[in-house]
């Protein structure tokens, strides 16, 4: 075929009709009119004017905090030191102190000084200091509720020779008789939960307790307790100080104050507890965990765990509910897993049934019966899924190793590495598919994605700016691309159907020699190269060609199976291996 | 130099089919032919004042064209799917089936050309400007132009599977636009 010049092509644009006429720009320039030259603008107008009041706002505000607004520490010092040396040295200057208040300044020192003293020998004449022998620690308190019991069966204790001044250790215990919910919250401080065999939860905690003052810390500790509380079903640790466990700061410093029963205000900077829990394994847990790490053995009951920051360790469980926030959780089998995952990483051995959602996070999984997974900016590793995998997976990899019945996946930005699967609906856009063996793929609108198969049986779907390629294909290939390449490395002798319908694309297929096909085409502009074949029948005209074909080595006549192909532009390469 | 109706009008004129070419040649796959004439025109018209002569008018209305058609396809970045409607948006009137289909496809050749290039060529083969006409238009020199040119039908046809043409002359005239313009 001879080739055209660009001067043909240049020809005919320049005989393209125009869709605008001069008459249509006249009027339009005739209507619109010509800009007259604007007027300089004077550089103080709304914009300026709202910038200059919002900046002048701002520097007043930011002087009338920094000038009107002393902190506590600062009104006591200007409180206490000028007064005195004004009172002896200029008398008439200070008449109006006098006068305005004349007592309150005398009596002021006093009254520091006589709530100071006993705070003052306390602090410096600490009682360890005059002690021969070591003090015995006041920390080793037995809370005993009117309804706790302590079990005497349970290995009970712990190494108090080690403790330093500011940390102790409480003890509680609890019937567990209606209890189904065990709840416990904690920050920076392990959880270690034990399964225990009697029909008691018993609780040990070790208490560390740093105040702003270092004398205080006695006292604080003294004053600290926790306790087992029952609330319906449900078994929490309750503590006096409240606020300190409700504060929600992130910091190492509480920065809260409590008040002790004999009414002293102390400012806490770190209460750490670490606590060792005895129960039998079939209460519910309810854990929450921040800047440390839990750890659970085999549990038979249900686990709800919230971490923020820490680790859980566990054997396996039946039910667990995750939150995981920059935490990592390792977990044995289990039967039924939810939760939300957010910078984490999580690894499970089998289950059952698994319902994420994961952003940003790692999850390595063993093998499970059914999968639903939202993941965003995740990587998720399979050993296997039986039965289904739901999954709405973007900007991740995820790879399932062995065999998956059903596959429905929507996919984006995300490389899925499968085995095997047997039937799978997917939606892929700048996406990567590959499968090694597959029954049926039923590919809805995939848009500039990389489908790479192995072994598959049918083929059904859309594919725009999509790459296709197969190893082998046994019976069905239904395609309509857009923009494409399409190759099919072995097309089966038993194959069913093929039809495709093509525009700019590129159809690599090479076919089984002993099997026989005919072939039906319809061709405009596209290259077309074709096996030797007989000729039914041939139209042309132009670009545009129609063959009706037959290959037929076995002398099958009529049962031949047939290969349809409407194609715009593009390339057909056809050949039998 | 004058600023009204009349004097944009004067100016307009000569390069009005010349323009109207260059614009659908621009606008293929990114907006409407008549939608950016029509836009050019109003931005033009707005921006007169701004013109400090009469011989940088040709400049002046091409460029603010190309800027349109630049700021739309940075817009067009946001957009995903390609519209094959917009394949089929030139007017079938006195054209044949056959050459409809080939100014689509050199349009859309002419589209993955580098942009000067592709104004190069617009202008020279399409539009008819002269070459030195195309110079004051890219605000280049001629022999920059040519270069522009013959590299540009170079990859042209190799986008296009078509003979080049290299041997035919690049000083293709377009005497009475040249004219028009030298007589200011």
């Amino acid at each position: 075929m001879s080739k055209k010049n660009l001067q043909s092509y240049f020809a005919k644009a320049r005989e393209l009709p125009l869709t605008s006429d001069y008459a249509m720009v006249e009027k339009l320039v005739r209507q619109k009119g010509v800009t007259s030259v604007s007027p300089k603008k004077w550089w103080w107008n709304l914009n300026t004017l709202i910038l200059m009041t919002t900046l002048t706002t701002t520097m007043l505000l930011a002087a009338f905090y920094w000038l009107g607004n002393p902190a506590e520490s600062h009104y006591i010092a200007t409180k206490i030191e000028p007064i005195a040396p004004l009172q002896f040295d200029k008398g008439p200057l200070m008449i109006d102190v006098i006068i305005t208040e004349p007592e309150k300044e005398e009596a002021a020192p006093e009254s520091i000084e006589m709530k100071s003293m006993p705070a003052k020998t306390w602090q410096y004449e600490p009682l360890w200091k005059e002690a021969d022998e070591p003090i015995p620690m006041p920390e080793m308190e037995i809370v005993a509720l009117e309804e706790t019991q302590t079990n005497s069966n349970e290995a009970f204790e712990i190494d108090t020779s080690n403790l330093s001044e500011n940390q102790k250790v409480i003890k509680s215990v609890l019937a567990s008789e209606g209890v189904s919910w065990f709840e416990l919250q904690n920050t920076r401080g392990d959880i270690r939960i034990h399964k225990s065999s009697a029909s008691t939860i018993q609780l040990q905690a070790l208490v560390e307790v740093k105040t702003k003052k270092k004398d205080q810390e006695s006292a604080a500790l003294a004053d600290f307790q926790i306790e087992l509380k029952k609330k319906g079903d449900r078994v929490m640790v309750e503590s006096n100080w409240e606020d300190v466990f409700s504060c929600m700061c992130t910091s190492n410093s509480k920065k809260d104050y409590i008040k002790t029963a004999e009414g002293e205000k102390i400012k806490i900077d770190e209460l750490n507890i670490s606590y060792d829990i005895y129960l039998p394994d079939d209460i519910h847990l309810d854990l929450k965990n921040s800047y440390a790490d839990i750890e659970i053995p085999d549990w038979s009951a249900n686990l709800k765990v919230r971490l923020f920051h820490a680790d859980l360790h566990g054997g396996s469980v039946r039910k667990l509910v995750l939150s995981n926030s920059y935490g990592k959780a390792f977990l044995g089998d289990f039967k039924e897993a939810s939760g939300k995952l957010f910078k984490a990483e999580l690894v499970l051995k089998n289950g059952e049934k698994l319902d994420l959602k994961a952003n940003y996070s790692t999850l390595n999984l063993g093998q499970l019966s059914e999968v639903e997974l939202n993941a965003f900016q995740s990587d998720a590793e399979f050993q296997a899924i039986h039965q289904k995998l739901t999954s709405n997976f973007r900007y991740g990899k995820l790879k399932v190793g062995k065999s998956v019945d059903n596959v429905n996946i929507k996919a984006f930005q995300a490389k899925l590495y499968f085995d095997v699967i047997n039937q799978a609906d997917v939606n892929l856009s700048y996406s990567r598919l590959e499968v090694n063996q597959l029954n049926s793929l039923n590919s809805e609108n995939a848009f500039q994605s990389n489908i790479d198969l192995g072994a598959i049986k049918e083929f059904r779907g859309n594919l725009k700016y999509s790459p296709l390629k197969i190893e082998q294909l046994d019976n069905v290939f239904e395609l309509t691309s857009f923009q494409g390449k399409v190759k099919i490395d072995k097309l089966s002798a038993s194959f069913q159907n093929i039809d495709m319908t093509c525009k700019y694309t590129d159809l690599d297929i090479g076919i089984e020699a002993k099997g026989g096909y005919k072939l039906n085409l319809e061709s405009n502009y596209a290259s077309l190269d074709l096996p030797e074949m007989s000729q039914v029948s041939t139209e042309s005209s132009h670009s545009r060609k129609n063959i009706q074909s037959v290959y037929d080595p076995e002398q099958k006549g009529e049962d031949l199976p047939q290969i349809a192909v409407n194609m715009f532009q593009g390339s057909l390469n056809l050949k039998n291996n | 130099m004058k600023v009204d109706q009349d004097t944009f009008l004067e100016l307009y004129r000569p390069v009005h089919e010349s323009f109207a070419r260059f614009c659908h040649a621009k606008a293929y796959g990114v907006v409407e032919a008549e939608d950016l004439i029509s836009e050019s025109i109003t931005c033009a018209l707005e921006r007169f004042h701004t013109l400090k002569s009469e011989k940088a008018f040709l400049s002046f209305l091409f460029s603010i064209a190309s800027n349109l058609v630049h700021k739309k396809n940075r817009r067009l970045k946001f957009k995903g799917e390609l519209s094959e409607a917009m394949e089929l948006n030139i007017p079938a009137e006195g054209i044949s089936a056959d050459s409809r289909l080939d100014v689509q496809l050199l349009y859309k050749a002419l589209a993955k050309l580098p942009k000067e290039q592709e104004e190069a060529i617009i202008l020279f083969e399409i539009s008819g400007f002269s070459i030195k006409e195309v110079a004051k238009i890219q605000s280049s020199g001629e022999s920059a132009v040519k270069q522009r040119l013959r590299r540009g039908r170079k990859h042209l046809a190799k986008l296009l599977g078509a003979d080049d043409l290299q041997k035919e002359s690049v000083t293709q005239p377009s005497s009475f636009l040249t004219l028009v313009f030298l007589s200011f």
